[in-house]
């Protein structure tokens, strides 16, 4: 019974030893042994709190590899102040919630498990005003709520995810291999950020997000004006080939929220003032 | 109090003429099509009154943001306002004004001294072969807001929270025209 119980844990200490496993490419045999561990511990194939901000900080580095933070602690500090104000609107505020700028031309955003938000520089510098930073950031915060990028990603995982997870739950002490099965699910995280969610995924990001803006004393309008900007960019722009290939087109989210908000939100668009954005002049 | 979309100061001259035009070409003066067919208003208001029908398709010059309305000049001149969800800004084809980037206000570069410098691609296959940086995803804890720094930020921008619900999603408004 001991003995049965320890023989995963031997064997997984000998994969860790080995070269091939140095980079998180884990053979045909190293799965077996995992999906035997998986069994062992009878893992539910949820994850905590903690492993989702894991996650996120995982996926995070991947997409600042690519291109880093914009070397302006003012504007990261000022993007993180309107963020968190917008997520304590939201129904997760205790995230630890981090937002950030990346240094590139690209024209985009990503949510990240557990609460990381990136924009880009290309985007921010297309923004008017405050309000449409806001409804950038209540879009992306709004898919960290709905957790779409976790569900995307155990969807992508399939049964590669039990075997991350419980590998995680049976291991948890062991640093190193939850970074090594992190990986994986690091690299399929960033495999979601190219290839896209549902588009019902974005219409409802959308919509909460404007929703979202207009809790936090916003006009929710702002969103808006970012989607004409982007109906407003010729296709062949290289700077938002992959936002275009991961959403549905500005024009069917416009008429998406025509149809959805109506004159819902009419009340709370005059309220807020036009705020300039940090950095213009 | 009435809100002119475009509010032009009497003209004095040929010169001011042009400085205008460059003004509104620098704000990104966009070119706009109406989605479906609808009223433009003299004020943003629903309850504004009516100073003509514009049909689906219509081509609008917008010249104003505010709220749920957008300050449009139609083709044969006419200014007022009309819904800002029922407008789109790309046709599909080349478009002019509307997406373009300010010049650059941030040098470029990363806060990581070992990362190189320059302009950063963000393709599919920039992001596929990109090597992860855990100092610089470190560094997003660096920045993050406290709670108290976010209420502190919204108290000086004058924003209030508000209680509102989310919003059922449809697929077509109930009213909508086929064309």
């Amino acid at each position: 019974m001991n003995a049965l119980k320890l023989l995963p844990a031997a064997l997984l200490a000998l994969v860790l030893a080995s070269p091939a496993a140095a980079f998180g490419r884990l053979g045909g045999d190293a799965s077996k042994i995992l999906d035997f561990g998986k069994r062992a511990a009878e893992a539910s194939e949820e994850i905590t709190e903690a492993e989702e901000i894991e996650l996120g900080e995982g996926i995070a580095a991947q997409l600042l590899g690519a291109a880093p933070l914009v070397n302006d602690p003012g504007l990261q500090r000022y993007v993180n102040r309107v963020g968190l104000w917008l997520a304590l609107q939201s129904e997760r505020p205790n995230l630890p919630w981090r937002f950030g700028v990346m240094d590139s031309d690209d024209v985009n955003a990503f949510a990240l498990p557990g609460g990381i938000v990136l924009i880009t520089r290309g985007l921010y510098e297309r923004l008017r005003d405050e309000s449409e930073l806001a409804g950038v950031l209540g879009h992306e915060i709004s898919h960290v709520v709905a957790k779409d990028q976790v569900k995307a990603i155990k969807k992508a995982m399939g049964r590669e995810w039990t075997v991350s997870v419980a590998g995680e739950l049976t291991q948890r002490s062991d640093n190193e291999l939850t970074r090594r099965f992190g990986e994986k699910a690091f690299k399929v995280g960033t495999e979601v950020l190219v290839k896209g969610l549902d588009k019902q995924d974005e219409y409802d990001a959308d919509l909460a997000g404007m929703v979202l803006a207009a809790r936090g004393g916003y006009n929710p309008f702002g969103l808006v004006g970012v989607l004409q900007t982007l109906d407003a960019t010729r296709p062949e722009d290289r700077n938002v080939a992959l936002l275009f290939s991961t959403h549905p087109t500005a024009a069917s989210r416009l008429e998406r929220l025509d149809a959805s908000v109506g004159t819902q939100l009419d009340a709370y668009a005059d309220s807020g003032r036009s705020g300039k954005l940090y950095g213009r002049p | 109090m009435a809100k002119r979309p475009n509010a032009a100061p009497a003209r004095s001259g040929l010169a001011l003429g042009l400085v205008l035009a460059g003004l509104a070409s620098l704000a990104g003066a966009e070119s706009g099509t109406v989605l479906k067919a609808t009223e433009l208003r003299a004020e943003p208001q629903a309850s504004a009154d009516v100073l003509a029908k514009l049909a689906a398709k219509e081509s609008v010059e917008i010249t104003a943001r505010q709220g749920a309305w957008a300050g449009v000049t139609t083709g044969s001149g006419q200014s007022g306002w009309v819904r800002i969800l029922n407008l789109r800004t790309g046709s599909g084809e080349a478009s002019q004004g509307g997406g373009q980037a300010l010049a650059s206000v941030f040098r470029t570069g990363s806060t990581s001294a070992d990362a190189s410098t320059g302009v950063k691609g963000l393709g599919a296959e920039d992001l596929r072969r990109a090597y992860p940086n855990t100092s610089e995803a470190a560094r997003l804890t660096e920045f993050a807001a406290r709670p108290d720094d976010a209420r502190s930020h919204a108290s000086q921008m004058g924003l209030q929270a508000r209680q509102v619900s989310y919003l059922e999603s449809r697929k077509s408004s109930r009213n909508r025209r086929s064309r």
